[in-house]
């Protein structure tokens, strides 16, 4: 990252929540340029370039999943969906067709930083591949097949290990089932078929202290996983 | 029929004879099924005293017979109401071809087996070579004896088997004789008559022969028989003369022996208008015999017939035509002309066969139940008068005028007759003008003595003339008749279908069909329709009452009769003759709607082809009214329905972009404000985030409880370990719990099946509702597989391996009192106990969603004070994919 402020293209129609994104992204060390159509969305990301976009999916010209499509042509840095009550298939469309993450409207600031922040580390990190891969206290080792957490040995089925190296690869990103799919069982497999959240939730009792309150492998419901270092337990 | 019944086996037990054994072979059978567990109700079986048949009978439930006493003396008939009622499996029919008493359902047994056969009970009967409707003329040359009791071929083709049960004739004669065979009267009679040895070996020979043509038929149907030129057609001509019911079973039984198939055409031409009505309900009854016979039956109009037939035979392919033999002699052929004569020679490549019988002269014209028009004493007074005017007229002219000239005022008075009155009044006058003329007008006068015998040459003109007229007269009047009758039945057909077109509602279609049918039909109408149901069902016992007002109870039964069987009944039919009206079925494509009955007309009428043509449109033009009019109402509520579903997601969707936009900016901007130095505004802030975040939990309950609730959102199952959806729902409020502690118990439970984003908010909301109603209480989630209790949802493919998984929420809050437990579960419902503050849709939601899943809710006393909420869905099933 240079050292110049991350630019971000806001890309949402309603004037009143792009302006507080706005006002939150600039006020902590964001450019943001707006956008509030589609044509305008596609014309700003050619010519500034940004470092990221916030995409809400209801456009009035055109249907957000579509631009989204387009951008992901050419354009391969992070780009976060904003979307809306009722529009869950949308949603998930969206991060099957290349979005980073998404943020269900209502959304806090916080919320967003964090997550444009954790998609931007990205491209730092996807640059070189890495023989061993680690998040935290868990590491898994590619070349030598072997799984530790906290230090501990944990022995995994070949399709928990590449479920795991999958969501290892994405730290601290949403992964979603069509992706983990994909890893595990092929791009063909159709995602009712699959026993997904079977096998997470085998993968969840041999990394998780307590497979009830799990403090790494985050459940999105009805859209992914998402693999974290581990979160300090709640207050209570 | 709606109704899927599947159509009864029928088993024929076919002989030649009495004696042969049928009775016999059929109880064999019928106690084999009842063996094999079946329900056998023996309907009618007549053992006529033999032992060995009697013994047969044992163990076998004999169905009591009904005793009719219509005529004074009781008679035991079949009982078909009470065997329909007691739906056995097979019912065993002894005697097919036999003839009910009157006041039976049905005039003949083989409809009551073709009843029993609709309701899908197999039959049993028996049934002799010669009351085969086909095989009546054979049997007639064969014996002399002219069979009445006949069964339509039609029955025979339909059944499933036919067994012929064969006895050699020497066997059969030894039998006779040795007086084991029933012959009625007594053996010896019966010998002499028609069972003599000859007889026996003929009939024998006919049902060896019928049985072989009915395997050829099988086989070729089945095309069985390869290089056989199939559908061979064969055209039998017929009309109103008697011999073409003989015409048309001999075509019945060539088509047989050849393989072909047949039909039966009526010509209408011009001169088909001099006949009567009995002379057409002949025609009609020829038509329908064909029709029974199992041919096709056409009727085709032309200038002549012969061209109408030679046209119908080229249309349908037909290389071979059926026609009676001539019977007139060549100079009535010369002055009518032949129908065969020319037949042959338009006939062209087409074969035609004459076969003795047809022709003959029209028997005289009888009115039967026609419309008199005008035709009373009158014309034959206005006959007689007018001779009487003409004779006066002539008395002072007979001295200026050549007697000869003076013949022309009476045939002018004969030719006036001839305009106003029929050929009867003709003929009177003429008879009278000659007798008068003779008397006043030829010396010597007031004598019927004539003085020159060229008068008589005038006498004879006059007669010829008038008679001529008289002829030309009647003919003429027919044909206006005809013509008159027809127009008035188009234009009343027309009028019925004008006034259904422009009217609306049920009640009122009923009233208008009902006054404009029994107008057009000169007799009492009534429209009964069956309750609207969707899919109309012909098996409804509640009929509605016309607007005519009120059914006699025994014509109501008939009516009922004809919704459920979709056929006419009643007066002037074979099925339920004795009721007092005509009952013609309403059908629509979708099956009965209800039943037009025909009161007050006289029997024969109901029989004339031209009328029942006319009642039969009449009914089918309100069957349509009425089915478009319940069709039109289907459509309008179903046009209702979906506005009302368009107008809902319209407004969801609505109501869900206009909040979601107000609600982000507020929560985000709070969320912002709540970084703030100052304790007080920070609270202030956390406050509006927490509120704007609660409304958009409502917004997004309500608009997922109404897409659950109107079908829109189809739960996406998939294999969930209960732990983690538990686990996610828990993160989820976690931020709402306080310090409150939750214990959660769901390690060892199998996976379920559900939707996942659904189950998450249906936990959501579960866990929720603990909070809010169970403050600071500890809660406990435990997930089970309930092994007692077989899932018992909707059947799914693999509803035997379905089990329950068991989601209990227990708070330790005040509990939800006993008769609150159902109410919570309804949308905007709170617990009476409960603190205010909750939206009333949570618990709501968590029901929609267990009843997408075939699951269920509800909610209990938890053993030391709180409340469980219990929730079951369908476990994953662990031997599927």
């Amino acid at each position: 990252m240079t050292a110049a402020e991350p630019v971000i293209l806001v890309v949402e129609d309603e004037a009143p929540i792009r302006r507080f994104v706005v006002a939150g992204l600039r006020a902590h060390g964001f450019a943001a340029v707006e956008a509030a159509t589609a044509t305008a969305a596609m014309l700003a990301a050619t010519s500034r370039r940004p470092d990221g976009i916030l995409l809400d999916l209801g456009l009035p010209d055109r249907g957000g999943l579509e631009l989204l499509r387009d951008l992901r042509g050419w354009y391969d840095r992070p780009i976060i969906i904003l979307s809306a009550l009722g529009h869950e298939d949308d949603k998930v469309a969206g991060l099957d067709a290349g979005a980073d993450d998404y943020l269900a409207k209502p959304f806090g600031i916080p919320e967003l930083l964090a997550r444009l922040r954790a998609a931007l580390r990205r491209i730092t990190r996807d640059q070189q591949p890495e023989p061993v891969l680690a998040c935290g206290d868990l590491v898994l080792d590619l070349v030598a097949h072997r799984c530790t957490c906290a230090g501990r040995e944990v022995h995994l089925t070949p399709l928990e290990f590449q479920l795991l190296a999958e969501l290892l690869r994405h730290a601290g990103r949403l992964v979603t089932h069509r992706q983990l799919i994909a890893a595990g069982w092929g791009a063909q497999a159709s995602s009712e078929s699959a026993g997904l959240r079977l096998v997470v939730h085998q993968l969840r009792r041999k990394i998780e202290d307590d497979p009830a309150d799990p403090r790494r492998l985050h459940t999105e419901v009805g859209v992914g996983y998402r693999l974290t270092a581990p979160t300090p337990p709640a207050s209570g | 029929m709606a109704d899927a019944v599947v159509r009864g086996r029928l088993t024929i037990y076919l002989g030649a004879a009495p004696g042969v054994g049928k009775t016999f072979a059929m109880l064999e059978r019928a106690q084999a099924l009842r063996r094999s567990g079946l329900e056998v109700l023996i309907g009618v079986v007549l053992t006529h005293g033999r032992e060995e048949t009697a013994a047969l009978l044992a163990g076998l439930a004999v169905l009591p017979p009904r005793i009719s006493t219509e005529q004074g003396v009781p008679l035991a008939e079949f009982d078909l109401a009470a065997a329909l009622s007691r739906k056995p499996a097979v019912v065993v029919l002894d005697e097919l071809a036999h003839s009910n008493a009157p006041g039976s359902r049905h005039a003949k047994r083989w409809q009551d087996a073709e009843e029993l056969l609709a309701a899908g009970i197999e039959v049993l009967t028996t049934l002799n070579v010669q009351h085969i409707e086909s095989q009546r003329e054979p049997v007639a040359r064969l014996t002399g004896v002219d069979v009445r009791e006949r069964v339509p071929d039609l029955v025979l083709e339909r059944a499933d088997a036919i067994e012929l049960v064969d006895l050699p004739s020497e066997e059969l004669i030894a039998r006779l004789h040795a007086g084991k065979v029933y012959l009625g009267d007594g053996a010896d009679r019966a010998l002499h008559g028609f069972f003599t040895p000859e007889n026996l070996v003929g009939l024998r020979e006919l049902a060896l022969r019928y049985v072989t043509g009915r395997v050829q038929a099988r086989r070729d149907a089945d095309g069985l028989a390869p290089g056989r030129s199939p559908a061979e057609r064969l055209l039998v001509a017929i009309g109103p003369s008697p011999t073409s019911a003989r015409l048309v079973r001999a075509a019945k039984r060539m088509a047989d022996a050849t393989g072909a198939t047949w039909m039966a055409v009526h010509a209408e031409t011009p001169a088909s208008l001099h006949l009567d009505a009995s002379a057409r309900i002949r025609v009609g009854e020829h038509l329908r015999l064909a029709e029974s016979l199992g041919g096709q039956t056409l009727t085709v109009g032309g200038d002549d017939a012969a061209h109408a037939l030679i046209e119908a035979a080229r249309r349908h392919g037909v290389r071979r035509i059926l026609v009676g033999k001539p019977v007139n002699g060549r100079l009535w052929d010369l002055w009518r002309g032949s129908l065969v004569h020319d037949l042959v020679r338009l006939s062209g490549d087409v074969e035609v066969l004459a076969i003795s019988g047809d022709g003959g002269p029209v028997p005289m014209p009888e009115e039967v139940g026609r419309k008199n028009r005008g035709v009373h004493l009158g014309s034959w007074l206005v006959a007689v008068g007018t001779i009487a005017v003409v004779a006066v007229l002539v008395l002072p002219l007979r001295q200026i005028f050549d007697p000869v000239v003076l013949t022309l005022p009476f045939l002018l008075a004969i030719v006036g007759v001839g305009l106003f009155g029929r050929h009867g009044p003709v003929l009177l006058a003429t008879i009278a003008g000659v007798v008068v003329f003779d008397l006043l007008c030829v010396p010597p006068y007031g004598s019927l003595a004539v003085g020159n015998s060229q008068y008589l040459l005038t006498f004879l003109g006059m007669l010829v003339v008038g008679v001529v007229i008289a002829h030309l007269v009647a003919r003429l009047r027919r044909q206006s008749d005809q013509a008159l009758d027809e127009a008035e039945g188009a234009t009343g057909l027309h009028r019925l279908g004008s006034a259904l077109a422009g009217t609306r509602g049920i009640a009122a279609l009923i009233a208008t069909a009902a006054e404009q049918t029994g107008e057009l039909l000169d007799c009492r109408a009534i429209v009964l329709i069956s309750e609207a149901t969707n899919p109309p069902s012909p098996a409804q016992e509640a009929i509605l009452h016309g607007a005519d007002g009120s059914v006699a109870p025994t014509d109501l039964a008939v009516a009922q009769w004809v919704l459920r069987q979709g056929q006419p009944a009643g007066l002037g039919t074979d099925t339920l003759p004795a009721a007092s009206g005509l009952h013609l079925p309403l059908l629509t494509a979708g099956g009965p709607v209800g039943v037009l009955v025909l009161t007050g007309i006289a029997a024969p009428r109901t029989r004339d082809p031209a009328w029942r043509r006319l009642a039969e449109a009449s009914a089918r033009l309100t069957a349509l009214a009425i089915g478009c009019e319940r069709l039109h109402d289907q459509a309008a509520e179903a046009r209702a329905r979906a506005a009302d579903e368009r107008l809902r997601s319209t407004i969801l969707a609505g109501v869900s972009h206009d909040l979601r936009t107000p609600l982000t900016a507020i929560a985000g901007l709070a969320q912002q404000l709540a970084d703030d130095p100052d304790a007080e505004r920070r609270r202030t802030a956390m406050t509006i985030a927490e509120q704007a975040e609660r409304l958009s939990t409502t917004v997004r309950n309500l608009l997922e409880l109404t897409r659950l609730g109107s079908g829109q959102m189809r739960p996406r199952r998939v294999a969930l370990a209960a732990e983690d959806a538990i686990a996610a729902a828990v993160a989820a409020v976690r931020p709402r719990l306080g310090d409150r502690t939750i214990d959660i118990d769901a390690a060892d439970c199998p996976a379920l099946s559900a939707d996942e984003s659904l189950l998450h908010t249906a936990l959501v909301n579960l866990i929720d509702n603990a909070v809010v109603h169970a403050p600071g209480s500890p809660i406990t989630i435990r997930a089970y597989s309930d092994p007692e209790r077989a899932y018992s949802g909707p059947v799914r493919a693999d509803a035997g391996q379905d089990r329950a998984t068991i989601i209990t929420v227990a708070d330790r809050g005040p509990g939800v009192l006993p008769e609150d437990r159902e109410r919570i579960f309804a949308a905007w419902q709170r617990g009476r106990g409960a603190t205010p503050g909750g939206a009333g849709l949570g618990l709501a939601l968590v029901r929609a969603v267990a009843t997408a899943h075939g699951g269920t809710i509800a909610v209990t006393d938890r053993v030391g004070g709180g409340a469980v909420f219990v929730l079951s869905l369908p476990s994953h099933d662990q031997a599927g994919p």
